[in-house]
């Protein structure tokens, strides 16, 4: 195990290495001038030329690699162009509250909804349940979660108006408060994770509760719930985990659609707006911690499998 | 003085100052109002940018020596008079206003001014422009302070008022310690102290209890300034329609950037008011004069002579109550407004857009058109008259930081599309500023420039720049599309807020 988990340490290092590389190199070949975008689109050529060089942005573009690279083997990530010179980890701990936390509930929301009703699904294979909620998934699959937002906000913000249509609260304001504003945007990202892992966990029920070992246990008189609960469902997660983590990795980096339609202050929208202003320390930062997460979560999920199916060795 | 004492004091001003006004119009102390802004400002360093975001938040932080009435008068603000002229014209002396504190306490005195007027002049483009003329700037004495220019300049009086990239006033410390680098810290004199900035979240101001209001008649961003709020957030809302749900579901208070095919719907409605800004800039496509197909006059003249304003601005900005069509390089509504050139203004005239054309030598040349998305269904309406005459146009749709990255060099656009915001001195505006874009390199632009920035009889100013904009029909370097508006949304329990250019929210109180 401990020479798996060094293994896995030094890929991780290699992947963060050649995703900074290319993320440095892809943002600068981009035209764009982050010069130009503070000084406003009726400063003059000149303007942007006098403060691109006292941001140091006139320099070519193997000097800025090298100082960038420096830096970043030193731990240095640099300061954002525009968030008032604040640090590249301060500005990204600044939007990972809500992103945590609107991963944390969505995900959830979708496990366990997704798990049990496609535990239940496959248990009534046929039945009319079966088909109506297979058929609700795809419709939650089908239907663009920007959509299925603004109806959210207009449903349930303005025409009955009980929760808030946008923004974000620090838990740091109270529980209810935060969770108020998470509602919506956690339903709306669920919607899609719930038919995902519906689909996944029936499909993967209805395998595992043909085998002949479930046979046997009915035979033997086990009852249902413990054939599907004991016998089957162990068996049929470690896909399902995988979904799962993939999920959670994904939303780590940032919702961008549902984070925008209400105004969430989240990693998507920090990546969005600094692609928009070549805030390019930002970006990296981001990409950066982007690629920490799936490497992490990968590692985590492996583990996850090794708890789940004790046969699994590494 | 504690805080709880300075806010007792300010509560006694406020309920002086507002004695006379009837009792359903009582404005109230208190309260806290959430503005939703299209984007988060780039900086709040007024020195440092020229974005209208940053005067949004930032106007209600700083204040200048002078300020403009809505009539676009210059009035002292943090000065105690207009300035002491000597006769040859060539020294203002101004006294400053005294007891004015910053948000940090500290007073106001000459050496801040010095030091701000000095900075703005090193690192803002407006500064940059006026300091070309200004041989030194110092302190008389602690409370005055003495500007000596080299020559006459005409401009000096509307470049100390301005807010948008203006000379406001920042203490001595903050100008050392940013000398020629945007501020971090964002300390000035205005009715509201900076608080916190939660970057891509909101920017909170609060109250500032010390804060020194003039006791005239209150008149655009001059005069009685009464911060009746205990704060006001600012939230960068990219979404259009995030601002409106965000209103009318209450979450803000106000918002700005509204999408204008939300008028019809929201404009009678029960708990929210809409309000049209004052016109604030207008569209504008910029033609490069240095290279490519539109270097020659008459392909330029040609564009002109296509051009159908009505439609381009339909296409582009919807409801007409939003927009509307004038020759002008000044708004209707300043002293600066002239018709000169107006006949060849919207002339719609394809024919005679392909006998320029065919004067011009013109044989199909493609002219590389950029346009970003606010300016870009206009374009493509302006595009397809010019079509018409026979111009091959390529049109591409891209994003501003794109756009404005490529507009660096101009071998590789011969035409792009932007917005000109407007000023209260034209020299001060971008279509009097002969180096945008491409640049302009006419002898004749460049005196009349020069001729209307030195001199200060208004007439003789009003003739010379009617001039100018005449030159502008002929020679064409940029073609004026139409003066646009942007629509608010507040909820009614807003009150006091008056419409002006700028978003501000001194004076403005919640209903409770």
């Amino acid at each position: 195990m401990l020479r798996f988990f060094v293994k896995r340490i030094f890929s991780m290092a290699l992947v963060l290495l050649v995703v900074a590389v290319t993320i440095f190199v892809i943002m600068h070949l981009l035209p764009g001038n982050p010069a130009a975008i503070m000084l406003g689109p009726e400063a003059t050529n000149e303007e942007v030329a006098a403060l691109a060089a006292q941001m140091g942005l006139d320099q070519p573009i193997w000097v800025q690699f090298t100082e960038w690279i420096g830096k970043l083997l030193r731990g240095d990530l640099g300061s954002s162009l525009f968030f008032q010179g604040k640090s590249v980890p301060q500005v990204i701990s600044s939007h990972l509250e809500a992103t945590i936390l609107l991963t944390l509930f969505s995900l959830s929301l979708s496990a366990v909804i997704g798990i049990v009703s496609g535990v239940l699904a496959a248990a009534t294979h046929e039945s009319i349940f079966d088909r109506g909620f297979m058929l609700l998934t795809s419709l939650a699959v089908a239907v663009p979660n920007f959509w299925f937002g603004l109806m959210l906000v207009l449903g349930f913000a303005i025409m009955l108006p009980i929760l808030p249509p946008a923004g974000y609260r620090p838990l740091s304001s109270g529980i209810w408060s935060c969770f108020s504003y998470l509602i919506l945007p956690s339903i709306t990202l669920a919607a899609g994770g719930v038919a995902l892992i519906a689909r996944m966990t029936r499909a993967c029920m209805l395998d595992v509760l043909r085998n002949e070992y479930i046979r046997t246990a009915k035979a033997k008189g086990v009852g249902q719930i413990m054939v599907i609960f004991k016998h089957s469902l162990r068996n049929a997660i470690i896909p399902v985990v995988t979904v799962i983590g993939m999920s959670f990795a994904n939303l780590m980096g940032g919702a961008v659609v549902t984070e925008s339609i209400f105004n969430i202050p989240g990693v998507g929208r920090l990546l969005i707006k600094s692609v928009f202003t070549r805030d390019y320390p930002v970006i990296e930062g981001v990409v950066l911690y982007i690629a920490i997460a799936w490497t992490l979560v990968n590692l985590i999920v492996d583990v996850i499998y090794t708890v789940i199916d004790p046969r699994l060795e590494y | 003085m504690s805080i709880k004492m300075k806010t007792l004091m300010m509560a006694l001003v406020i309920a002086i100052f507002t004695l006379p006004l009837a009792a359903s119009e009582t404005p109230k102390i208190g309260g806290i109002l959430k503005v939703a802004i299209d984007s988060d400002p780039p900086t709040l360093d007024i020195h440092a940018t020229r974005a209208t975001l940053s005067v949004f938040v930032a106007g209600n932080v700083y204040e200048g020596l002078y300020a403009f009435t809505k009539m676009g008068d210059v009035k002292p603000m943090l000065a105690a008079q207009m300035p002491e002229i000597s006769k040859d014209g060539l020294t203002y002396t101004i006294p400053l206003r005294k007891g004015i504190t910053f948000h940090n306490g500290k007073g106001m005195t000459s050496a801040d001014v010095v030091a701000s007027l000095n900075r703005w002049g090193k690192m803002a483009s407006y500064g940059k422009l006026l300091f070309q003329h200004v041989s030194s700037v110092s302190a008389k004495d602690e409370y005055t302070v003495v500007i000596q220019l080299k020559e006459k300049w005409g401009t000096l009086m509307n470049s100390l008022a301005m807010l948008l990239g203006g000379p406001v006033i920042y203490p001595v410390e903050i100008c050392e310690k940013f000398p020629s680098q945007p501020s971090s810290e964002f300390i000035g004199t205005g009715p509201y102290q900076f608080v916190e900035w939660l970057p891509n979240n909101h920017i909170t101001l609060s109250r500032f209890n010390g804060y020194q209001s003039l006791d005239t008649k209150s008149d655009g961003y001059t005069g009685k300034k009464i911060p009746y709020l205990d704060k006001v957030m600012f939230y960068g809302v990219t979404e259009e329609a995030v601002r409106v749900n965000g209103v009318e579901g209450g979450e803000y208070d106000l918002a700005d950037f509204v999408p204008t095919d939300e008028y019809d719907r929201l404009k009678d409605g029960d708990t929210i008011t809409t309000y049209i800004s004052p016109a604030r800039a207008w569209f504008v496509f910029v033609l490069n004069t240095k290279f490519g197909p539109t270097k020659n006059k008459k392909v330029r003249q040609a564009m002109l002579a296509a051009m159908d304003v009505d439609n381009s601005m339909a296409a582009g900005y919807g409801d007409k109550a939003f927009w509307r069509v004038d020759p002008s390089l000044a708004l209707q509504e300043q002293i600066w407004h002239s018709t000169a050139g107006a006949e060849l203004y919207n002339q719609k005239n394809i024919q005679r857009a392909k006998e320029l054309l065919k004067e011009a030598g013109y044989k199909g040349e493609k002219i590389t058109w950029m346009a970003g998305p606010l300016e870009y269904n206009l374009s493509a309406a302006a595009k397809s008259n010019m079509v018409k005459a026979g111009l091959n146009i390529d049109l591409q749709s891209m994003e501003w930081a794109t756009l404005l990255s490529r507009r660096k060099n101009p071998e590789l656009w011969s035409v792009f599309s932007s917005g000109f915001t407007t000023k209260a001195d034209p020299s001060l505006t971008t279509a009097m500023n002969l180096k945008y874009g491409a640049g302009w390199d006419n002898p004749e632009a460049q005196k009349l420039f020069d001729d209307f920035s030195r001199n200060q009889d208004f007439d003789t100013r009003f003739k010379t720049l009617s001039q100018f904009q005449e030159l502008v029909y002929t020679e064409v370097p940029y073609i004026k599309v139409g003066d646009y508006k942007n629509l608010r949304i507040a909820n009614k329990k807003v009150k006091g807020y008056t419409n002006e250019l700028y978003l501000y929210f001194f004076n403005v109180w919640m209903e409770k």
